[in-house]
């Protein structure tokens, strides 16, 4: 394009700055999604990936009773496995100075050397063990900084039995921890309540009667694909068996690991389908402009071939608008790309525990991003271009040809039409003519409705999620965690601590399921007849009766076993006889948290080969607050080494309630914000163009005595059928994305439920009215300054 | 036979349009030579085919049927078929051989005078220094107006300053003062008069107004797609003795 005809589109994109400027926002707004969530992907795979290589991440965690060392050395041999490692992991429970509460957690065995192993630990401060027999611990680095120690502090952990006074000797960080989740499961991490350090071997071996022995192998394959994987823990556990496996898992399902995973799975599907929606919106609004542009045109384009330019120079000349926005859009969408990278980056590092996460700028993201802003924008002009080339000189020199002005379709339902006042005939008209632009407004604001409602319903899902869970199924004040399932005993003893007034026994025990081919390892817990404390409700919200025998099964289990309410699956406790017993499914219920099953307390008892056991507590009782835990029974704790972890069910709530308001907010903000902008940036084109093109209309009306205001009205009444109508459908769109939503999320971890409130489909529709009458306030004020004498005047 | 003074040769040339479907013949088997140096007027009154034969004289249209022969003066000066030519042809033949004068000027609202006529000499190889062309149409110091700040005698005359700064061998104005009044229209014919005398243009000016044949050397008449009368004048007039 020579100079000129750039000088040429600089004025004309000038004159059309504030429509353009908002079409250039949504493009910065998707380039820069895409930008930034991309960038952030590889951000933070690459840190995981190259954190997991580096430490060693195994394939595979198994865990049992006790094996003997040799035991575990010969699995080494086996023909996938390259590497195996035997440890000791136990839970414990740990008192922290100056600290009421003590925490749950693992004390996980390393070599004293610090020779590099599996799941190995990066040091972050401090030292590593002085020796094998040295009282000694590295605590996990943000588990450390959450509660505030460092290395020197001493605090005291029970083990087994016994009360060990232990010094921290360092810090440090395993990408088998990379979230530190609540060993209670949850959405979110706990840093400061879930405690993981790392002791000398030969002290936890010794400290937990494991002589020469570990209770867990973890180990590393030749071929770790998910077939292979399920196929080598078979013969492992085969192999074993006699060991008493109780648990194996491959390490990308386990919680701590997998919610990473899972997290950038998301961030890669929103990195491409929210730009993806952004750019079309932005090329289709673009579209309607620039092709009432080049109509406008007409004359200009004609003279310029009349005087010698080619088809590629207008063709590259009218490109260039798209290329000018595009750019434009993609060079904003950069910077707003670094933002977007660095804000949620700052959340990503207080939410998962990687060495370093560079936050990079990639250029080749950024240039992708650029490019396909550019491409979109283009796209958005070829329909315009594509006339404009098309153009012949002669012909364009000629007025152009008379509007189609035939009968709309609803003229010919005579007596409907009839009903319109004159107003509404010419709104109808103008709708209806113009199929095109009226589905772009239409499209453009279903889906900023459609992205508000979506946003809305998501934080309602959220809190009924948590109300479901916290409120509705879990009762109790306390829950407090017995090292091994105990008999009656324990459970009078837990009733007598100070302030409890009333307890309910629960058993968890890992167990394998399955019905033919499908299998699965999950908890089952065992909940007393006439429980009041633990209430697992169906999906309409019912409480569920837990039969005498058999298993209730959350929703999500029974799916993946195909199995359903009546059928009888295999069931096989990892500890105690560990007999495998048919078991009747008595119901299925909704259930949002885990893959988890339901059985009577006895009948799971009986099955471990017990009467009546327990291994958790709720109790009623025993705060000293809304969430604090009363601390003379905390004290009354502290003396019992069978007591692993004490947790109070509103501070659980209050914490996963802090930790997502906050993120929520931000992204809720964020999202009206651009959903607004779309609906803004499409309603205000749209009506410019169909200002621009009905000027002389404009001018004829003026001249016959309408005020701005009637002539408003007319326009106003347009805009109100077009985006009243995509207001309806995105309600619609949204409660259907809603459910999309709640399929992708959908997972083994947690599910959403779709929740829509009547009063957010107002509340979304409400805002959009308030984007919508703002971009009207612009246009009524163009119309009241638009020189209608000139536009009469005007051969188009 | 192609004469050595001959510019343009329309042979047997019609238009016919398809409208809807009728068909309506906008030029029948016309006719015309146009020599070098020449001063030409086609007249006619509105819808007789004036504009559809600037258009094909122009390299913007194709006849149906017949020929249009240019001479290239400064190739080999023999005679190529517009006819025969590709759009892209076409289109670098209106470049380099042909300036337009429109009878709604056509400017480009969004260009100063000045750049309205740089966007002509941009694209051509041998173009005149474009304030040179606005002095020679007497409007040098209106370069940096837009047409909106000019009138229309003085928009007219940027696009006579368009149409010439390329160096075309022929001018072709089509109704050149259909928009103007009278007195903008008297100097508006003197400057057109005044370019074919001192830089020796070829020039047609197709126009419904009797009145200015008298300045031309030669008067085609042309009434329902037909040239009627093609008629030479031994003694042009000036503008001065013109009766408007």
């Amino acid at each position: 394009m020579n100079r000129t005809l750039l000088k040429k589109m600089a004025r004309e994109i000038w004159e059309r700055k504030w429509a353009l400027l908002a079409l250039v926002m949504i493009v910065a707004i998707g380039a820069g999604c895409f930008i930034g969530m991309r960038s952030l992907y590889r951000d933070m795979n690459g840190s995981r990936l190259r954190y997991n290589a580096e430490q060693q991440l195994a394939d595979f965690q198994v865990d049992l009773k006790r094996a003997p060392v040799w035991a575990v050395e010969e699995l080494a041999e086996m023909p996938n496995v390259s590497e195996a490692r035997g440890r000791v992991s136990m839970a414990v429970r740990i008192d922290i100075p100056g600290q009421d509460e003590p925490v749950a957690g693992t004390a996980i065995s390393m070599p004293a050397d610090h020779r590099p192993v599996l799941n190995d630990v990066l040091l972050r401060t401090g030292a590593w063990f002085s020796g094998p027999d040295a009282k000694e611990a590295v605590l996990n680095s943000s588990f450390a900084a959450a509660n505030k120690l460092k290395p020197g502090d001493r605090l005291r952990v029970v083990l087994l039995d016994r009360q060990h006074d232990l010094l921290i000797v360092g810090t440090g960080m395993s990408p088998e921890y990379v979230t530190l989740l609540p060993p209670s499961g949850g959405f979110a991490p706990d840093p400061k309540r879930t405690g993981v350090m790392y002791l000398p071997e030969r002290f936890l071996q010794q400290s937990c009667d494991l002589d020469g022995a570990y209770n867990q192998v973890i180990g590393r394959l030749h071929d770790s694909s998910d077939a292979a994987l399920d196929n080598t823990l078979k013969d492992i556990e085969r192999r074993l068996d006699e060991y008493g496996v109780l648990n194996t898992t491959a390490m990308t399902d386990l919680g701590s690991v997998r919610f990473l995973i899972d997290e950038m799975q998301g961030l890669r599907i929103s990195s491409t389908v929210m730009p993806a929606i952004l750019l079309a919106v932005a090329a289709l609004v673009l579209n309607v402009m620039i092709s009432r542009m080049v109509i406008q045109h007409r004359t200009v384009i004609g003279t310029l071939k009349a005087i010698g330019y080619s088809t590629g120079a207008i063709t590259r000349h009218y490109l260039g608008f798209g290329l000018a926005v595009g750019l434009a859009g993609g060079v904003a969408g950069s910077a707003f790309g670094v933002w977007t990278q660095t804000e949620i980056l700052a959340i990503y590092r207080t939410f998962f525990d990687l060495p370093s996460v560079p936050g990079h700028f990639y250029w080749d993201i950024h240039l992708l991003g650029l490019l396909i802003s550019v491409l979109f924008a283009c796209a958005g002009t070829l329909k315009a271009v594509r006339f404009a080339a098309r153009l012949n000189p002669a012909v364009a020199m000629r007025p152009p040809p008379p509007e189609k002005a035939g009968r709309v379709w609803i003229e010919r339902i005579g007596p409907v039409w009839r009903l319109f006042p004159f107003r509404w005939k010419m709104i109808m008209r103008a709708i209806f003519r113009n199929p095109f632009r009226s589905s772009v407004s239409v499209f453009a604001c279903m889906i900023s409705t459609a992205l508000i409602v979506e946003s809305l319903c998501m934080v309602d899902a959220l809190e009924y999620m948590m109300d479901y869970q916290f409120s509705r199924v879990m009762h109790e004040d306390l829950s407090i965690a017995l090292r091994d399932p105990d008999a009656s005993r324990a459970m009078r003893e837990v009733g007598r601590l100070n302030g409890v007034t009333f307890t309910e026994a629960q058993l968890g025990v890992i167990c394998d399921l399955s019905n033919g081919p499908y299998e699965r390892r999950t908890s089952v817990t065992g909940l007393p007849r006439d429980g009041r404390l633990f209430t697992p409700l169906d999906s309409n919200g019912a409480s569920i009766r837990v039969p005498e025998s058999g298993l209730v099964l959350t929703k999500k289990l029974a799916e993946l076993l195909n199995v359903k309410p009546g059928d009888v699956i295999r069931l096989r406790p990892l500890i105690g006889e560990r007999k495998t017993v048919s078991a009747p499914v008595a119901a299925v219920v909704e259930v949002f948290l885990g893959l988890g099953a339901y059985a009577d307390l006895e009948y799971l008892s009986r099955l471990l080969g017990e009467y009546r056991v327990a291994n958790n507590v709720l109790c009623l009782g025993g705060l000293s607050g809304e969430d604090t835990i009363d601390s003379a029974l905390l004290n009354e704790v502290r003396r019992r080494p069978d007591i692993i972890g004490v947790g109070a069910r509103m501070r659980s709530l209050n914490q996963m309630n802090d930790t997502f308001a906050e993120n929520q907010r931000g992204m809720l903000v964020a999202l009206i914000f651009f959903s607004g902008l779309i609906a803004f940036a499409s309603v205000f084109n749209t009506a410019l163009v169909s200002l621009s093109e009905r000027r002389r209309e404009v001018g004829t009306l003026r001249v016959l005595g309408y005020s701005p205001r009637q002539i408003a009205r007319i326009f106003s009444g347009e805009s109100l059928l077009l985006n009243g109508g995509g207001i309806l459908i995105g309600m619609a769109a949204g409660a259907g994305l809603c459910h999309l939503l709640a399929l992708a999320y959908n997972t083994e971890l947690y599910r959403f439920p779709v929740v829509i409130y009547p009063i957010r489909l107002l509340q979304s529709a409400v805002l959009m009215a308030i984007f919508i009458g703002a971009s009207q306030l612009i246009i009524f004020a163009m119309i009241q300054r638009l020189q209608w004498l000139e536009a009469l005047k005007i051969r188009e | 036979m192609f004469e050595e003074d001959l510019l343009i040769s329309v042979r047997n040339a019609s238009k016919i349009y398809q409208m809807g479907e009728v068909q309506v013949a906008a030029l029948r088997d016309c006719s015309l030579d146009i020599r070098e140096g020449e001063l030409m007027m086609v007249v006619g009154p509105s819808g007789s085919g004036k504009s559809t034969l600037m258009n094909l004289v122009g390299g913007m249209d194709r006849p149906t049927s017949g020929e249009i022969l240019f001479r290239d003066v400064d190739g080999d000066g023999a005679p190529e078929n517009l006819t025969q030519m590709s759009d892209a042809k076409l289109t670098q033949f209106r470049r380099q051989q042909i300036g337009f004068v429109f009878q709604l000027f056509n400017l480009i609202p969004s260009l100063t005078a000045l750049e309205n006529v740089q966007v002509a000499i941009e694209i051509v190889s041998d173009p005149m220094d474009p304030l040179e062309a606005l002095r020679l149409v007497g409007l040098e110091d209106r370069a940096d107006h837009f047409p909106s700040q000019l009138s229309g005698g003085q928009q007219q005359r940027v696009a006579i300053a368009r149409a010439i700064a390329s160096n075309p061998k022929l001018l072709l104005c089509d109704e050149p003062t259909g928009a103007l009044d009278s007195e903008a229209s008297k100097q508006l014919f003197a400057l057109l008069c005044d370019l074919n005398q001192r830089l020796k243009k070829t020039i047609i000016v197709i126009t419904h107004n009797r009145a200015v044949t008298v300045l031309a050397h030669r008067v085609a008449e042309i009434h329902d797609g037909r040239i009627r009368h093609d008629r030479i004048n031994e003694h042009p007039a000036t503008v001065d003795e013109m009766e408007w």
